[in-house]
């Protein structure tokens, strides 16, 4: 009879749990692997890319307990418990609605190729849940970690901007 | 012209969706059943001979497929076009050309093992003496990189040499002489965020990728050329890309298509290659280095009456597409120098260091920053208003011109638009009369004299967007669906919902009816692809063409079927009906065809070499001249669409123009001068313009076509590609305005800035 000790680790994406075993062999996660490859490559949530791997483009950004963050600069070691919101999780899970933010990206085109825009919604998405009503500056600077080389600036920033206001009319 | 219904109308973009949601597919997405991940070790040395390599145990390591080194590779695989200029670079060589040239090529079930195995290989280089720089290269003792390329000059095919007009007479009629030697070598990364991403899998003895690249059948030749196998053997699909701003075109550089090839028929599995950022900064491609010596005449009210050029283009280590850019940036000539009198003559030069290749403004962002400082120097002595000299030298609807590239027959007619009218109109907007107080003069001085501002313009554009073929097929089938197929490929610019928009409007068909194919060159028929601008024309040319075939492949049917004289028939919303009786209507189906039945029509397009494009920018800057800073306060540009046919995403391909200003702002490739490596190969070292620091900007775009009989899809033509190429001239105008300074070489760091201003002081005193 053989006894298996495994280590397991355990993170809450989109709603589900995952229990992750961790280990060297070729079915288990290394503990060097970063979040994005573990959201990309074990749950398929290729939402998120990758797109410098360095930490500097944002376009892994996920949400994890609130905050934003960047998947690729993140070990899933240190994920343990955490709840994770990706691009996938933000439109209503039961009926597909769109998520406002996402459908103001949609109405100003706010996006050209696009590889840069789920980054840039989850980025504006932690931002916006603790800012109620912030002004363009405020936004620019929230999303001065994504880059973007189409020169969506503009029309990402007024997608924003007109989802703040509906936001603001919907609450009134 | 009837009201159009489709073109012109905001509609949500065909990738819209998929983008917000994160469900469209980019290349690095894909995972094939049984794809492993291809690696590559590569070069420390900038020109070495491998004298051995030994590659057993990176073999013997478990979860490696594939090892591949330059004696496992066929010698007739080299990366080329098949065109010119002549085949020399051999994918893999004894001979290693620069840092970053490929060494092994691992496949391995996971990126780690592969990189493990990596450390495994044993290499030993001989190592040789280098060139880093066209005079380098040039001088007459210098090493030789190939065989082929005598003094490292890649013999052209392009038309690079050439003389028109009567240059002595142009110079003697000139009132004005200027000479200078003027270069760019900041060696700018085109920097999509998503780096190369290749899939390829070798089965039924074809090379089928799923690829980033913008322009697939374009890019699908030049990868059978340089595997050296018939056209058919290879098949590639273009999903979502995640922009190329020229460097995913392939119209040279191939090299990753072509090492993932060789990866996948060796280790007989897809495999998946990216390059990681460094490598995509470090052995991909940027804009070429290239100087030149202009000498420039012009008349005292400012037309332009001869111009010299001797331009040399830095290939780095593969000699491939430069050429064909330096050919599309001899149009620069007659886009912004209104004279007959001209001569050119170029020549490509190979280095040791990463290859040069396109990026978007194609040759004519270089060409058009060298020809504006020569222009600059002549309007300044005689103190010529630049949007004067714009105005008259810019080309008016019909007016003759010499493009060199247009083989037999240089000597054109502008179809396009009145280029002058859109200086003028967009000065106007700028209100540059009032805001230009004259060469070197600030707009305005900070009262303690530190900070001073001043204006600019830049232009920029060419006469490519016609010159290649297009080809479409649009087949609808008997329950009125309609499929539009393609291989232009989606990379940001919105080319797909253009063409989309064009059937609809042509066949009077519902949107929600229309399906566009994927961009699959084994499903579609060739198409040039969308380069230089020209996919909105071409492509909505070639989608109406489809159309129009359609609907006379329809009339003859109801001919045929039904008597009805063909020239009696129009066809709308899946009815023919009969125009001299618009109630008398035939359905496709039970009528003209069966349910599971369809007719397809073709639509071909050869190519014009009289089709133009043209743009400009007007900025504002504030220089800080304790600090050797500037920022820019403002930026205008004009645009002419034609007419306009996807109204947000061209407003977005209008407000695309960072790294045109950047170029002068901040951009730039780092080397290390001992050996050309890339000092600064990541997102945070290669500076780029951030969310935080926009700046202020507003354009216009003219629709000149409205109304008014013309060649083009609904007269809709292409914006996007020239919005990077007048940043760099209007801004070194803009900061001589406001200071008195010449900057020569980009970016306009604060030490070359606060150097300029003490050299002028030292002049002063």
């Amino acid at each position: 009879m053989k006894e298996i000790v495994r280590n397991v680790i355990t993170i809450h994406v989109n709603g589900k749990t995952y229990d992750i075993p961790v280990g060297p062999g070729r079915y288990e996660m290394p503990e060097s692997e970063t979040l994005s490859h573990t959201l990309r490559d074990r749950l398929g949530l290729t939402g998120l890319k990758i797109g410098c791997d360095q930490g500097a483009c944002g376009c892994c950004t996920v949400i994890m307990d609130g905050k934003a963050v960047t998947s690729c600069m993140t070990l899933t070691m240190d994920c343990d418990g955490g709840r994770i919101t990706t691009i996938e999780g933000l439109a209503d899970r039961a009926t597909g609605e769109l998520d406002g933010l996402q459908q103001a990206f949609l109405d100003n085109c706010g996006y050209q190729c696009g590889f840069c825009t789920p980054g840039i919604i989850m980025t504006a998405k932690a931002f916006l849940e603790e800012h109620e009503n912030p002004t363009e500056e405020e936004v620019r600077e929230a999303l001065a970690g994504n880059y973007c080389r189409c020169g969506t600036h503009y029309t990402a920033v007024e997608s924003v901007m007109a989802y703040v206001q509906k936001r603001k009319e919907e609450r009134q | 012209m009837s009201e159009l219904k489709y073109v012109g109308k905001e509609t949500v973009r065909l990738l819209g969706p998929d983008i917000v949601t994160g469900k469209a597919r980019y290349t690095g997405d894909f995972r094939l059943p049984g794809m492993q991940y291809g690696k590559i070790l590569r070069s420390p040395h900038p020109y070495a001979k491998i004298l051995s390599i030994d590659v057993s145990r990176a073999k013997a390591l478990e979860g490696v497929s594939a090892v591949v080194t330059w004696q496992d590779v066929d010698r007739n695989i080299y990366i080329t076009n098949g065109f010119t200029p002549p085949k020399h670079h051999h994918i893999m060589d004894m001979y290693v050309r620069f840092i970053g040239d490929a060494v092994a090529l691992i496949v391995a079930e996971t990126e780690d093992i592969a990189m493990e195995a990596m450390n495994l290989i044993h290499v030993e280089y001989e190592v040789l003496k280098p060139v880093f720089t066209i005079d380098e290269a040039m001088a007459p003792d210098a090493p030789q990189l190939y065989p082929e390329f005598p003094g490292n000059i890649a013999p052209h095919k392009n038309n690079l040499d050439f003389e028109v007009g009567d240059i002595a007479k142009g110079f003697e009629e000139s009132d004005v002489i200027v000479e200078i030697d003027a270069s760019m070598e900041n060696g700018q990364n085109p920097l999509p965020v998503e780096p190369p991403t290749i899939i390829c899998s070798y089965e039924n003895d074809t090379y089928r990728f799923i690829a980033s690249a913008a322009a697939p059948a374009y890019c699908h030749q030049n990868v059978a050329s340089s595997l050296n196998v018939p056209y058919e053997q290879v098949r590639l699909e273009a999903p979502a890309v995640g922009g190329s701003f020229g460097s995913k075109l392939y119209s040279g550089n191939v090299q990753c298509l072509v090492f993932a090839a060789i990866m996948a028929k060796a280790a007989r599995c897809p495999v998946l290659f990216t390059y990681t950022k460094e490598e995509h900064f470090g052995v991909h491609q940027n804009r070429m280095s290239t100087k030149a010596h202009i000498k420039f005449g012009m008349k005292k009210d400012g037309t332009a009456s001869a111009v010299e050029m001797t331009q040399y283009a830095d290939a780095g280590v593969c000699a491939s597409t430069q050429e064909f850019m330096l050919a599309v940036g001899t149009n620069t000539l007659p886009i912004l120098c209104k004279t007959d009198n001209k001569s050119y003559h170029a020549k490509v030069v190979v280095t040791n260091h990463i290859p040069s290749g396109s990026f978007r403004g194609y040759g004519y962002m270089e060409s058009t920053a060298l020809i504006s400082q020569a222009i600059f120097e002549a309007c300044e002595k005689m103190d010529i208003d630049p949007v004067v000299y714009l105005e008259k030298n810019a080309m008016r609807k019909g007016d003759r011109y010499h493009n060199s590239m247009a083989g037999a027959h240089p000597w054109q007619e502008n179809k396009t638009a009145d280029w002058s009218n859109l200086v003028t109109e967009t000065a106007r907007a700028f209100r540059w009369s009032e805001r230009f107080k004259g060469w070197g003069v600030p707009t305005w001085v900070s009262p303690d004299g530190k900070k001073a501002r001043g204006v600019g313009v830049g232009a920029a554009g060419h006469s490519d967007t016609g010159g290649k073929p297009s080809n479409a097929n649009v087949t609808v089938t008997g329950l009125g669906a309609v499929y539009l197929s393609t291989c232009m490929s989606e990379f940001g610019a919105g080319t797909r919902d253009v063409m989309l928009k064009v059937v609809a409007e042509e066949l009077g068909m519902p949107l929600e009816s229309i399906r566009v194919s994927d961009a699959d060159t084994g499903m579609t028929p060739p198409d040039f692809g969308s380069t230089g601008s020209r996919s909105t024309y071409c492509g909505g040319i070639v989608a109406k063409r489809a159309c129009e075939d359609v609907k006379k492949k329809l009339f003859e049917l109801t001919h045929e079927k039904f008597g009805v004289p063909e020239d009696d028939l129009g066809f709308e919303k899946g009815f023919v009906y009969r125009i001299s009786n618009p109630e008398e209507k035939y359905g496709l189906f039970p009528h003209l065809m069966g349910k599971v039945d369809s007719v397809t029509g073709c639509g071909h397009f050869d190519g014009v070499h009289n089709s133009t494009i043209f743009h400009l920018q007007f900025v504002e800057v504030e220089v800080d001249m304790e600090m050797g800073t500037f920022r820019i306060i403002d930026h205008f540009g004009g645009s002419d669409a034609g007419v306009i046919v996807n109204p947000l995403p061209l407003k977005n391909q209008c407000q695309s123009f960072f790294a045109g200003i950047d170029i002068a702002c901040m951009e730039e490739t780092v080397w290390d001068p001992n050996d050309f490596r890339v000092l600064n190969p990541s997102n945070i070292d290669y500076k780029t313009r951030t969310f935080n620091d926009v700046v202020p900007h507003d354009h216009i775009i003219l629709e000149s076509m409205k109304d008014v009989e013309n060649d083009y899809p609904f007269g809709a033509v292409g914006v996007g590609e020239p919005l990077l190429a007048p940043g760099g001239p209007a801004i070194r105008m803009a900061i001589y305005n406001a200071c008195r300074i010449k900057l020569n070489s980009y970016p306009f760091t604060p030490a070359k800035v606060l150097e300029a201003l003490k050299e002028k002081e030292e002049q002063e005193a």
